[in-house]
């Protein structure tokens, strides 16, 4: 069965490019300029990574949130060409991730791209077919690499507009050294029906460290995107420090999916966020099972009338992890709506915390807002902490917020039991039905790994 | 007021050497003692508002009511002690006030506070409850109006630091005109204090075209084994068909405006336990939601 | 007939006879402790298969605490005797491999699993009861003709277990996992608790519409009335943590009419 779900979700990607290119260890205005040299890169995007990086200096680490002192910007490469493989062997793979393939039931070639040893995968036939179908529709997916060379004008237009490098510290890293990423485009009416995978042109190694999305969705048009998935990525890279821009226009719709699970010695500082026009609909729809710190809160600017964001997030936090993630949805004009779940579970000492930000502006009259965030602590070692700021500037709304801490309960797990089910399968039901309400919107692989992936984790304290 | 001992702070280092300097080092202010099993059935009212420090010995029993804009009071409340303590703000003289309360709860002890705000001008409060030992509870009640330019921050931090402990929080607000309120509410649950039960709910009707609100309610959870641990917070308005209806049956706007205002703030205003200060409250709440309609 | 066969018939007849049909479930002089307390005070007891036995007494004898006790729940310590389920020494097993040797407890007030549908988790427990993967048309059309059976109203497999239920949904949900589990051996703790008669009547129909040879139930009551639908072949009373007499259609009869006190004067002589 896992074949099948294997496929579903990774198809090919492009030709490796002929030589070889890797910036020195750490971050200064001579590697930006290499960076932007070895792309052959026009002006304008130089000097947008150039005045990204003075901005990144000059600002400070956040002082609030996770501890991320163990980040030495100092280590770090911040380009590394595609091709340019630095010879992994499988053996080199922690094996708490191999033993996670091996219970997955993924096949050795996937097994092997997953950890980055391999750099090319199969099935470009496939990828080649759907193309062409897109092509036809007008719409554009490449990476942002190819995006700058073949539509420069419309990257030109929107990169930097929905989350500026002066936003943060980690926004401004990205835009001064991002390299990678989707650049998509959907023009006015079309319904993208198959949802589009970040797998369709990935190049294993450079995966997701700077990576810089940018995805426009024309007048009416409806896109589903989906990003990473279920199985671990081992990563060599300590920092991962994305940005995705989204920008919704009239009646559009978008769906962005995320699942990470990178490995316990990442640090993913992510920025996300979308600016969602009249009548339109964002939906962010996360999943957060790795990384050793994570700092994600998608959010959703709703500079529409009638424009409605849901927030859907799902966070794992197990030993030595701290997921501080949450959303920020603002509403700036009226009868704009909005829905946050926030489900997390902690165990095995692990940390969550929910940050979230709800802003209902003076002009954003009739406007709804609910949030809720629950939070399941496995054992007495672990920790969980809610931060949801609410700001409300005009009377004619409603909000409503409601957060719940808890533990699964004996009754619960008895029952269970008595049913036969032994004690790691009764804890993987009730987690389950806890996340239900967002697993619910993944594509059913996802869903169905996700569930597994959750009971191989509880198999790791329990039993 | 038999049984209650009320000295200024420096008359009191003199009776009670060694007792004040477990406490505070502050030389200037009022001290309230209660001594063991004592229960004092009357009301202690002040409206008075130096710094003031209380000491309930176990088993005492006391309702100390200040009527202050801004209060400083810190008070230590010994095992199986009980303590009311309620504040009704009406008044300001000053542009900006500020109070810091602390109660600091020993083993079964209670606390049941409450807060009735209708202040003119700026007022920002912190409050702390260290639920210290166990089976202490804490019971917290508040209520605010605001109109004008009035403006009003609270930040009320519940923390368990022993095994079964009890927080309960409920909060009701309505902001008038260009008022605003920021209201953070925040329970700690540290790991020794399992089987704790922590419940807050805060509330806001915002009738002012130009008033806002920040809430923000954060919890700090470090173990699993709770009895309950959750909290809600929800900021609306006027349901518009209960307007209508009591149009319907002859009531003005601002008759039935107050009328739903009262409904709103009912729950809170009938868990007073003392009748006298019930009645008080009431009346303080319906001459402020009658002035400037 | 020929001699041979004949003589080869009486053997079959007479070896018939000394295979004594074992019991299902025997307690053994059971002694059982929660939280320091004894509430089981000696219960001996023996459930033979393919029978139906009600187990009476009023509030508080030990009734449902036999009950978790025989499927296992932590709370309940045993602090001498023995449980035989088939002739094997149950009294350490966990629940869950109780519940995959064939036993079921139809809960009183069953727990809620919010996200949890009533379809997926019968999959889940039928497919360890079974040990096998169900094939997906086969669990449908199974689950289809079992809630027909019990008038169970289509759409309720879609909801979310016990979440929500009122009294009688509740039941129905218990019920139908009975249904589709086929167990051996079956305790339902105070099925008609919180029922009218519309709903109890269904239940009781359900119930013995699942009945089969291969099966004990053991219908665990404080009122007669259950026992007007449902026909015990025994009828055990319990009172003060022990099993003090039992008796078949009459002892019913004159519970109803006299009340649990008239009995009350039969344990203390014993």
């Amino acid at each position: 069965m896992s074949n099948e779900i294997s496929t579903n979700y990774r198809y090919g990607f492009r030709d490796p490019e002929d030589y070889v290119f890797k910036t020195k260890k750490g971050l200064s205005k001579e590697v930006i300029e290499e960076i932007s040299w070895m792309k052959m890169e026009p002006e304008w995007m130089r000097v947008f990574r150039l005045k990204a990086y003075e901005i990144f200096i000059s600002k400070p680490m956040p002082s609030w949130g996770p501890n991320l002192s163990g980040l030495d910007f100092d280590e770090i490469y911040y380009y590394i060409k595609p091709v340019e493989k630095e010879g992994h062997s499988w053996e080199d793979i922690p094996s708490y991730i191999r033993n996670t393939f091996e219970k997955l039931g993924i096949p050795e070639a996937e097994k092997k791209y997953l950890a980055g040893v391999s750099a090319q995968y199969e099935s470009e036939s496939v990828y080649h077919n759907l193309k062409k179908q897109w092509e036809k529709q007008g719409v554009i997916f490449v990476d942002t690499d190819t995006a700058i060379r073949e539509y420069p004008d419309l990257v030109r237009e929107y990169i930097g507009t929905v989350v500026p490098p002066q936003d943060n510290k980690f926004a401004a890293l990205n835009s001064a050294v991002w390299s990678g990423g989707s650049f998509i485009y959907v023009p006015k009416g079309v319904y993208v029906d198959i949802p589009l995978q970040a797998y369709f042109r990935i190049n294993a190694q450079n995966a997701g460290q700077f990576e810089r999305t940018l995805i426009i969705a024309d007048e009416g048009s409806y896109l589903h995107y989906i990003e990473g998935c279920t199985a671990p990525i081992y990563s060599s890279s300590s920092l991962h420090s994305a940005v995705v821009e989204i920008i919704v226009k009239k009646g559009a719709r978008v769906r962005y999916s995320t699942v990470q699970n990178w490995s316990n010695n990442v640090y993913n500082l992510v920025t996300k966020r979308a600016f969602a026009y009249e009548d339109s609909i964002m939906e962010w729809v996360d999943g957060n099972l790795g990384s050793k710190v994570s700092m994600k809160y998608p959010s959703v600017y709703l500079y529409g009338k009638g424009a409605r964001a849901e927030l859907l997030s799902i966070a794992f936090a197990g030993k030595g992890q701290h997921q501080d993630v949450g959303g920020k949805v603002l509403h700036f004009v009226p009868y704009t709506s909005s829905n946050i779940v926030s489900k997390s579970i902690s165990k095995d000492s692990g940390h969550n915390s929910y940050r979230g930000l709800v802003y209902i502006g003076p002009e954003a009259e009739g406007s709804r807002c609910s949030v809720r965030c629950d939070t399941l602590i496995l054992d007495e070692y672990s920790r969980s902490d809610t931060y949801p700021y609410m700001k409300v500037r005009n009377r004619n709304v409603s909000l409503s917020h409601e957060a719940s801490v808890s533990k699964i309960g004996e009754e619960q797990l008895f029952y269970l039991r008595s049913r036969g089910l032994d004690e790691i399968e009764a804890n993987a039901m009730v987690i389950r039905g806890f996340i239900e309400p967002i697993t619910k919107e993944f594509p059913m692989e996802y869903a169905v790994e996700l569930n597994r992936l959750i009971k191989i984790q509880l198999e790791g304290t329990i039993g | 007021m038999e049984g209650v001992i009320s000295l200024s702070l420096k008359e009191a280092r003199n009776c009670y050497p060694g007792l004040l300097e477990r406490y505070t080092k502050k030389d200037i202010g009022v001290f309230i003692y209660v001594p063991k099993d004592i229960k004092i059935r009357m009301p202690y009212i002040t409206s008075r508002n130096p710094y003031t420090l209380i000491i309930m010995e176990p088993d005492s029993e006391l309702t100390y009511v200040s009527e202050n804009d801004s209060v400083s009071v810190e008070a230590y409340i010994g095992p199986g002690a009980h303590l009311y303590f309620l504040n009704l703000s009406r008044d300001s003289k000053d542009i900006y006030t500020d109070s810091n309360l602390s109660f600091f709860l020993k083993k079964s002890s209670i606390c049941d506070l409450f807060f009735l705000d209708l202040a003119k001008n700026r007022v920002k409060r912190d409050v702390k409850v260290s639920l210290l030992e166990e089976d202490a509870t804490s019971n917290i009640r508040g209520i605010y109006i605001l109109e004008g330019n009035e403006l009003l921050q609270y930040h009320i931090l519940q923390e368990h630091k022993a095994p079964f402990t009890t927080s309960n929080l409920v909060y009701k607000g309505i902001l008038k005109d260009d008022t605003k309120g920021l209201f953070k509410g925040e329970i700690t649950i540290e790991k020794e204090a399992v089987q704790s039960d922590a419940y807050q709910a805060n509330y806001t009707l915002i009738l002012g075209e130009n008033a806002s609100i920040d809430t923000i309610p954060i919890l700090e959870i470090k173990n699993n084994d709770l009895k309950r641990c959750t909290h809600g917070a929800t900021v609306g308005q006027i349901d518009e068909d209960i307007l209508f209806y009591m149009k319907s049956r002859g009531l003005e706007d601002k008759e039935a405006l107050k009328l739903i205002s009262i409904g709103f703030l009912e729950e809170i205003i009938e868990d007073i336990s003392s009748e006298s200060i019930k009645l008080k409250v009431l009346k303080y709440i319906e001459e402020k939601l009658e002035v400037n309609n | 007939m020929t001699c041979k066969m004949y003589s080869n018939m009486i053997i079959f007849i007479k070896i018939q006879r000394y295979i004594k049909e074992a019991d299902l479930l025997s307690i053994e002089d059971l002694y059982v402790e929660v939280e320091g307390k004894e509430v089981l005070n000696g219960v001996n007891l023996r459930i033979e298969r393919g029978r139906i036995y009600a187990l009476m007494g009023p509030n508080g004898t030990g009734k449902s605490t036999l009950a978790y006790t025989i499927m296992g729940h932590p709370k309940y310590k045993i602090t001498k005797g023995r449980i035989l389920f088939n002739d094997r020494d149950i009294s350490s097993l966990s629940p869950t491999e109780r519940a995959r040797l064939g036993i079921f407890l139809a809960f009183q007030y069953p727990v809620g699993i919010p996200g949890v549908t009533v379809a997926s988790f019968l999959k889940t427990i039928l497919n360890i009861r079974k040990g096998e993967n169900m094939p997906l048309v086969k669990f449908r059309n199974t689950l289809k003709e079992k809630m027909s059976l019990l008038e169970i109203e289509e759409g309720f497999e879609r909801r979310y277990l016990n979440d929500g239920f009122s009294g009688g949904e509740k039941k129905k949900s218990e019920i139908l996992q009975m249904a589709m589990l086929e167990p051996e051996l079956v305790i339902l703790d105070e099925i008609d608790s919180g029922l009218d008669i519309d709903a109890l009547k269904i239940v009781s129909k359900g119930i013995e519409k699942t009945f089969n040879s291969n099966m004990s139930i053991i219908i665990i009551t404080h009122y007669q009335r259950v026992l007007n639908y449902i026909k015990p072949d025994s009828i055990f009373v319990m009172m003060d943590g022990r099993i003090i007499t039992s008796g078949g259609d009459e002892l019913a009869a004159i519970l109803e009419e006299r009340g649990y006190e008239w009995l009350e004067g039969v344990a203390n002589v014993k």
